[in-house]
């Protein structure tokens, strides 16, 4: 009676079982040469335990989805009852062919690479044991998660995903150590430990992946089969709806709230200015003799951005460290910036000894990319950025030389012969930068916020910028999106300076026409 | 003079004694009795729901009773074991065959489970039965798939042969023609027959004797020519109360307005209390017997 479950199976998968045999050796082989060449691995067989982590899951699926969930799915097992079969022994069957399978695969996948790194490597049986019997316990393992999970038919995908979530959270956002758990220790010291079998993570090992049959064997027996039959039946349209839209939230909320837990960024040997709670560090490029100059810069921009920040009114707490390295080579204003993945600090490169190098064009970029960090975008967003880039031009520009400003002033007024700007264009800065260029943009807006400051007083300008970009966010979720929605910048705007975007615009226009004039006729006075 | 016995009435092949069985709050089977006689063909009647298939499901032993015992070729038994199962031949409701076995194929693995199996059986029947023995069972027809599973429970020789509506979704010549084929089963071979249905015409044509179930509840167990013997309409008074011996099945119409004051009703007696009453009923179709069985209301439709 079991025979013929057997040869059953053997006739509607075999072909099967033997290509997925065939690839999963060769995925191996290939994961085991590409270990070895990246020099990371202590020998042959630690590319196993790596194939076996990341890849053997895909082959225990495939697996047991042939045995269990193709059966459910085809509805072939109603056939089965019908029969003079005991329930249970359909599912012991398909049990035993899963073990048999993944002993036969990680097997046959240590002894070829025994075989063929037995000359190079000292081999001992007990090495080769343990080898042997780790690979299969945790290749056992995961086809028994499988399989129990292969009974949950239409959920079984979605459910998987979501382990597969909780997973990667712990691997990568928790402190939980994954690895120094059974099952996954037993891969931990897979093709390093030679001596020591590793006798705690196979008996608990050994005691889940009973557990997970016996709670397959439960499933598929529960209710005579009918929990197994109804989970195998396909999914409704509805829920498809739900539990795709529920994976997509959840994949949202995660995304959002999940915290980076990167180490703290640091530059080691860096030149340091902690004063009035600024950190600002600064880093050359090579070995340098004295580190004058870093000192000055590093000092310069500590007095600088402090006193942007308390005119901004921004905490001291919420002000990130500022990191400067010196990089040769970047071309226009010899400044770049760069992205901290998982710590809120501030990366500028600048070739800062060069002479071209302008450090009130770093501190003001430097402003503008804490703004945008503090805030974890808020202010980097279309409708915001435009305020923080006016006043980027104001620090830029306030103590820079006369020529500077007139190229600026020029800079303006082409852009607005040129291509002329709307209101929207004047504050929709990222859109009217790809149409008139960056620096184009950043003149216009620079021009907009110096009529400002000639037409109101400062207090003004400085309880508008309070008002719309010293919000420090810590956490990135609706609310922030809330409180954009309910503080439109127009209409802070509109309060503050008493005048529309249309009529700022337009005041705009005219200043910069007028500053050229004057330019003009300074020239040709001068002439 | 020693005078023999009276004779024993035979021990039926197939039957259930106050069997029930319920799916949470829903009673399906509601202390059912049933007997099914040797070599005769037992039709199952019920409408959609009635319970037909949960009843086969018990005798099957896929699902087990909450209570109640069936007695099956002579051995009782609270569920049907393996052993028992291997005397039954069974079609059921739905023909969930592999879709990659040829018929061929389906009589090796079957009849490895069979200890009666007969292969020679087995490949006359197909033949008979016009299906092809060396085509996936994916690229058979609906009444190809039935004939099939037919000649799978044929094959091992079995004592009693349990069909669960196996006429369903299929067109009115493939059906006529495979209820030939049971009734020659049964008339040629002595082989006892129980299927389900919920078309009358099939036990009309097919069954020897019937059995109606209605939520879960034996409603009739004996000769369809019985029945139509013994319910009949009668329109009797209102005040009269109905005689001893009738039992009412149903009230046509109870709200409608009779100015003759009087009431129109299905009623089943013993043929011997029709006769002796005096009182001279209508004598229905089995059609308007099964409706009135099964509680349908036709008279406002």
């Amino acid at each position: 009676m079991t025979a013929v479950l057997f040869r059953k199976e053997w006739r509607q998968h075999g072909l099967w079982f033997v290509i997925l045999g065939v690839l999963t050796l060769l995925v191996f082989l290939m994961i085991v040469r590409g270990v070895n060449q990246d020099g990371t691995g202590g020998g042959a067989f630690f590319g196993i335990g790596t194939g076996m982590t990341y890849f053997f899951p895909v082959v225990s699926f495939i697996l047991c989805h042939l045995l269990v969930a193709v059966e459910y799915r085809n509805k072939s097992q109603l056939f089965l009852e019908g029969l003079p079969l005991p329930r249970w022994k359909m599912v012991f069957v398909k049990a035993i062919i899963a073990t048999f399978l993944t002993c036969l695969y990680t097997a046959t996948i240590v002894l070829i690479v025994w075989f063929t790194a037995g000359s190079s490597e000292a081999i001992s049986p007990r090495f080769l044991g343990i080898l042997l019997s780790t690979s299969a316990l945790f290749g056992w393992f995961v086809t028994s998660f499988y399989f129990l999970v292969s009974f949950l038919g239409r959920y079984r995908i979605p459910i998987l995903i979501i382990i597969l979530f909780v997973f990667n959270y712990l691997a990568t956002s928790s402190a939980v150590p994954l690895s120094d758990f059974p099952p996954f220790a037993l891969m931990q010291r897979f093709g390093f430990e030679r001596d020591i079998w590793p006798r705690n993570a196979m008996m608990a090992t050994a005691a889940l992946t009973l557990l997970f049959f016996a709670a397959s064997f439960t499933l598929a027996l529960a209710k005579e089969g009918s929990v197994s039959t109804i989970l195998g039946e396909k999914m409704s349209y509805r829920e498809k709806m739900f539990i795709g839209a529920s994976i997509a939230i959840g994949t949202m909320a995660i995304l959002v709230w999940q915290t980076p837990t990167a180490e703290p960024f640091s530059i080691p040997g860096a030149v340091a200015e902690e004063r009035d709670g600024m950190n600002v560090y600064v880093s050359p490029e090579g070995v340098q003799e004295t580190a004058d100059l870093e000192v000055q810069l590093a000092s310069y921009l500590v007095r600088e951005l402090a006193e942007k920040r308390d005119w901004l009114g921004i905490p001291k707490s919420a002000f990130p460290p500022l990191y400067v390295v010196e990089k040769t080579g970047i071309e226009e204003d010899l400044i770049e910036w760069e992205a901290v993945e998982g710590d809120n600090a501030i990366l500028m490169y600048a070739d800062y000894r060069n002479p071209e190098f302008n450090r009130e064009t770093l501190m003001a970029w430097s402003m503008s990319q804490t703004l945008d960090s503090f805030s974890m975008g808020r202010n980097g967003v279309e409708h915001r950025w435009w305020i923080v880039c006016g006043y980027e031009g104001l620090w830029e520009l306030d103590d820079a030389t006369p020529e500077r400003v007139k190229e600026k002033e020029k800079r303006a007024f082409d852009t607005l012969e040129e291509f002329g700007f709307s209101a929207e264009q004047l504050v929709g800065r990222a859109q009217y930068a790809d149409e008139a260029g960056w620096q184009e943009a950043d003149a216009v807006i620079y021009m907009g916020f110096r009529y400002l400051r000639e037409r109101f007083d400062m207090e003004i300008l400085q309880q508008f910028a309070r008002r719309t970009i010293n919000r420090p966010v810590t956490r990135k979720d609706g609310r922030e999106v809330w409180w954009d929605l309910t503080n439109p910048v127009e209409s802070e705007f509109e309060e503050a300076f008493d005048l529309t975007l249309e009529e700022f615009a337009e005041a705009t226009r005219h200043y910069i026409r007028e500053h050229h004039t004057e330019e003009a006729t300074e020239k040709e006075e001068a002439e | 003079m020693i005078s023999e016995p009276p004779a024993l009435p035979p021990e039926p092949v197939l039957a259930v004694n106050q069997l029930r069985r319920s799916f949470g709050r829903f009673m399906a089977v509601d202390g059912l009795d049933l007997a099914v006689q040797e070599g005769e063909i037992y039709g199952f009647l019920g409408v959609n729901g009635a319970g037909k298939t949960t009843t086969i499901r018990m005798l099957m032993g896929i699902v087990a009773p909450d209570s109640g015992t069936i007695r099956l070729l002579g051995e009782e038994t609270r569920r049907t074991s393996i052993k028992q199962k291997q005397s039954i031949g069974y079609v059921s409701q739905e023909q969930a065959f592999y879709p990659w076995m040829t018929a061929e194929m389906l009589g090796k693995f079957v009849g490895a489970l069979y200890p009666t199996w007969d292969t020679e059986e087995y490949r006359r029947l197909l033949k008979v039965l016009e299906v092809p023995s060396n085509r996936k069972v994916s690229g058979l027809s609906g009444g190809m798939k039935v004939k099939l599973a037919l000649a799978l429970a044929i094959a091992p020789r079995p004592s009693l042969l349990i069909l669960d509506e196996p006429t369903a979704g299929l067109d009115p010549v493939a059906r006529r023609e495979f209820l030939e084929i049971i009734t020659h089963q049964a008339r040629e071979y002595g082989r006892t027959t129980f299927f389900s249905t919920h078309l009358l015409d099939e036990v009309e044509r097919a069954a020897d004797r019937v059995g109606i179930i209605h939520r879960g509840k034996k409603r009739f167990e004996g000769k369809l020519s019985h029945l139509q013997d013994r319910v009949r309409r009668i329109r009797i008074d209102s005040e009269t109360p109905l005689p001893e011996g009738f039992a009412m099945w149903r009230e046509l119409d109870p709200e409608a307005s009779d100015p003759e004051n009087t009431r129109t009703l299905i009623v089943d007696a013993d043929p011997m209390t029709w006769a002796g009453s005096g009182i001279v009923g209508q004598r229905l179709s089995l059609d308007d017997i099964f409706i009135a069985c099964v509680g349908i209301s036709t008279t406002r439709i």
